[in-house]
């Protein structure tokens, strides 16, 4: 088992001074530090350590160059050191890597010089035995499952889909953390000696007259069986490129097909754009029209206090009329309207009226038509308020403004993330695409031809082994029953392979399952993880049924289980390090990763920022479990040091 | 990294289930040889001949 001790690094990133951290052998060690302090390329000091990479975002590889110190390289120090110490297996190990400059101003990965030095105790390893320890310690490999990124967590999800690539890559790690190409190549080894032993034992049959024949036969069908066998191989690396290839194009289809969706979100919106616009101009020259009476509002009131007067004066020159018609009524003893008689009563009814009618009138002078022709102008002007609207149209176009500017923002990004696209590539990828399909299937074909000529061959060279046997000398049994061990071993190897790999998913099911039970927060809706044949995970219901869509944090939840039970069940065991792991988890489920962790590995190294996990939360869970916490300070922003908090 | 003895316990129980007469320190060395010597195939080959051949011997063949 792996187990680290101490790291140091120098000029690594932030990290310009020495800096030191003792790792106990079991329990969490926490080292907290804030966003942009060097928590990731501490994670990497580890990866730089065993195989002298630095991953950046995306897993893509970082230029050694750029992980020199900034402030040191101000002051002309190029260069950077990265010191292991370890135990393997309760041996003492200490691996020192280091990146020195060529030149005076090293610019690029060409100007460093790299350096490895691997001591086991005191004694310091050859360059081959020292290459092949750090193999057999770490392997690259399966350095996912040990050193984690919650950037990489999505890439579990790919076990899930049958035949894509990125999932068989991770399944093939799965199962080297787990042993089983130990048995491949076991395997591998065995049928390879076999089949020199088979060629061996035609050889002898050769040297007798009475076998001769026969081993004619097995020689012969040993060596059509061994080419066979190599282009059977050469045939499957054929496959296992196209369906990379293939897998290429698949995801370029991906890309193109983001490309096809940004196109037409681009066309909707211009087209929104120039609508929007078209809009603008109508409410403006609504807005024109309606402005042009907005004058209109402004006089309302002047023109109603004219329209009263008038009004009052119309009706003050209607009364001096009547009162004068009145008047004439009387004195004529006829009306001028109507030419009747105005006798009796109606004389009295006028005259009373007459007498109230003259004191209010008396001294007015009459200008009725006068005043009623203004009246009738002051009642043609129209008095309608149309504040209200224009207030609208204003606001209308300002809404449509902001939705323009707003468009046009977003149209100029979606050309830029189309500056790169190629209007013809959908064409030529879906055709490449039409084409390695095809070359796929022929290969395929052509597979199974070859391991029905071998398995034919093979039955062959059974007859021909037991004919000999009836009439085989000693030397001649001897080298048969070599041969025997060996293909009876090869074929064990091959049957151990597959129940292994069994056993192994029964075991990582069960464990996964427990661990992702204490994790979540839905026990009593799920009931457990449930593993396919590319160790992919999927979440159980109670009813029996899988979970159909998942989010970030259930997948994180599964993929830290998927981790703990490799742990739990591979004979390749070491510390897991795992950087801001509780990204996208809420406060119940952080803490139940918190408390999940200790059984999950011996040794566990944990790179969180506060606001990730609170201090004191983070030491009422873990308890005795938490056996050292450091603190990255920023000295400056190209600066960090590491603070015990002991 | 070693691999743990699960491995060699999948072995030899297939072992006895299909070939039955298979020695079972043989399948072990093969195993053994394997594991340390991952990326020398010619090593590994040379030990499993001799673990072969000590099984020969053994058994007086």
């Amino acid at each position: 088992m792996l187990q680290l001790q101490r790291l140091e690094v120098e000029g690594f990133g932030p990290f310009a001074e020495r800096q030191t951290i003792a790792l106990p052998a079991a329990g969490v060690t926490v080292v907290y530090g804030e966003n942009m302090r060097g928590k990731t390329l501490l994670l990497n000091a580890i990866r730089y350590a065993f195989f002298g990479r630095v991953l950046g975002r995306a897993s893509r590889q970082r230029k050694l160059a750029a992980i020199s110190n900034r402030d040191l390289a101000k002051e002309g120090k190029y260069g950077f050191s990265v010191s292991l110490l370890f135990t393997h297996d309760d041996t003492q190990y200490e691996l020192l890597r280091d990146c020195s400059p060529l030149v005076e101003t090293p610019m690029v990965d060409e100007d460093y010089r790299q350096s490895i030095m691997l001591k086991r105790g005191t004694q310091v390893l050859g360059p081959q035995e020292r290459d092949h320890m750090l193999k057999v310690i770490f392997p690259e490999e399966i350095s996912r499952f040990f050193l984690f990124d919650g950037e990489l967590l999505q890439e579990y999800e790919e076990l899930l889909i049958n035949e894509s690539e990125a999932g068989r890559r991770i399944a093939e790690a799965i199962e080297v953390i787990l042993g089983v190409p130990a048995l491949k190549r076991s395997r591998a080894l065995l049928t390879r000696l076999a089949d020199e032993a088979d060629k061996l034992a035609a050889r002898e049959a050769k040297k007798s007259q009475e076998t001769q024949s026969l081993g004619n036969v097995l020689e012969l069908s040993v060596q059509q069986r061994e080419a066979h066998e190599a282009e059977l191989r050469r045939k499957q690396n054929d496959l296992a490129d196209l369906t990379t290839r293939r897998s290429e194009i698949e995801q370029s289809l991906h890309v193109i097909q983001k490309y096809a969706t940004i196109i037409d979100e681009r066309d909707s919106r211009q087209a929104r754009f120039e609508e929007a616009g078209r809009e603008t101009d109508n409410y403006r020259q609504e807005l024109q029209r309606t402005m042009a009476n907005a004058w209109r509002t402004l006089l309302r009131e002047p023109v109603r206090l004219a329209r009263d007067a008038v009004a009052s004066e119309v009706q003050k020159d209607i009364d001096t009329y009547v009162t004068q018609l009145r008047g004439r009524a009387i004195n004529q003893g006829m009306c001028d309207v109507c030419g009747q008689e105005v006798v009796g009563d109606v004389l009295l009814a006028l005259k009373s009226a007459a007498t109230t009618a003259n004191s209010a009138t008396a001294g007015t002078d009459t200008s009725l038509t006068g005043a009623m022709y203004r009246l009738q102008d002051l009642n043609r002007f129209d008095d309608s308020d149309n504040t209200g609207e224009i207030r609208q149209l204003w606001k209308s176009i300002k809404n449509l403004e902001i939705e323009r500017a707003t468009l046009k923002d977003r149209i100029s990004e979606l050309t830029g993330a189309l500056s790169d696209s190629d209007p013809d590539e959908v064409r030529r990828t879906n055709a490449s695409y039409a084409e390695v399909h095809e070359k796929i299937s022929i290969t395929k074909r052509s597979i199974d031809d070859e391991i029905k000529k071998i398995l034919g061959l093979n039955e062959s060279i059974e007859r021909t082994r037991r004919n000999l046997e009836k009439s085989a000398g000693t030397d001649l049994r001897r080298s048969q029953l070599r041969a025997r061990t060996l293909r009876d071993s090869a074929e064990v190897f091959g049957a151990a392979i597959e129940r292994y790999k069994s056993e192994l998913r029964t075991k990582v099911e069960a464990t996964a399952s427990k661990l992702f039970l204490k994790m979540t927060t839905e026990k009593k809706d799920f009931a457990g993880l449930t593993i396919n044949e590319s160790y992919g995970l999927s979440i159980r219901h109670q009813d029996g049924r899988a979970e159909e869509a998942r989010s970030a944090g259930a997948e994180h939840v599964v993929a830290l289980a998927l981790m703990g039970a490799l742990q739990g069940n591979a004979p390749l065991q070491g510390p897991i390090v795992m950087d801001s792991p509780f990204g996208r988890l809420d406060a119940d489920h952080t803490a139940n990763v918190i408390k999940a962790l200790p059984t999950m590995a011996e040794q566990i190294v944990l790179l969180v920022y506060e606001a990730e996990v609170d201090k004191t939360q983070m030491r009422e869970i873990l308890g005795s479990s938490l056996v050292r916490e450091y603190r990255m300070e920023k000295v400056s922003s190209r600066r960090t040091i590491i603070r015990d908090l002991k | 990294m070693k691999n743990s003895n699960e491995l060699l316990q999948t072995v030899i129980t297939t072992g006895k289930e299909i070939k039955p007469d298979l020695d079972r320190a043989f399948l072990e060395a093969v195993l053994e040889a394997e594991e340390n010597f991952p990326d020398d195939e010619a090593e590994a080959e040379r030990r499993i001949l001799r673990a072969l051949d000590e099984l020969f011997k053994s058994k007086g063949i």
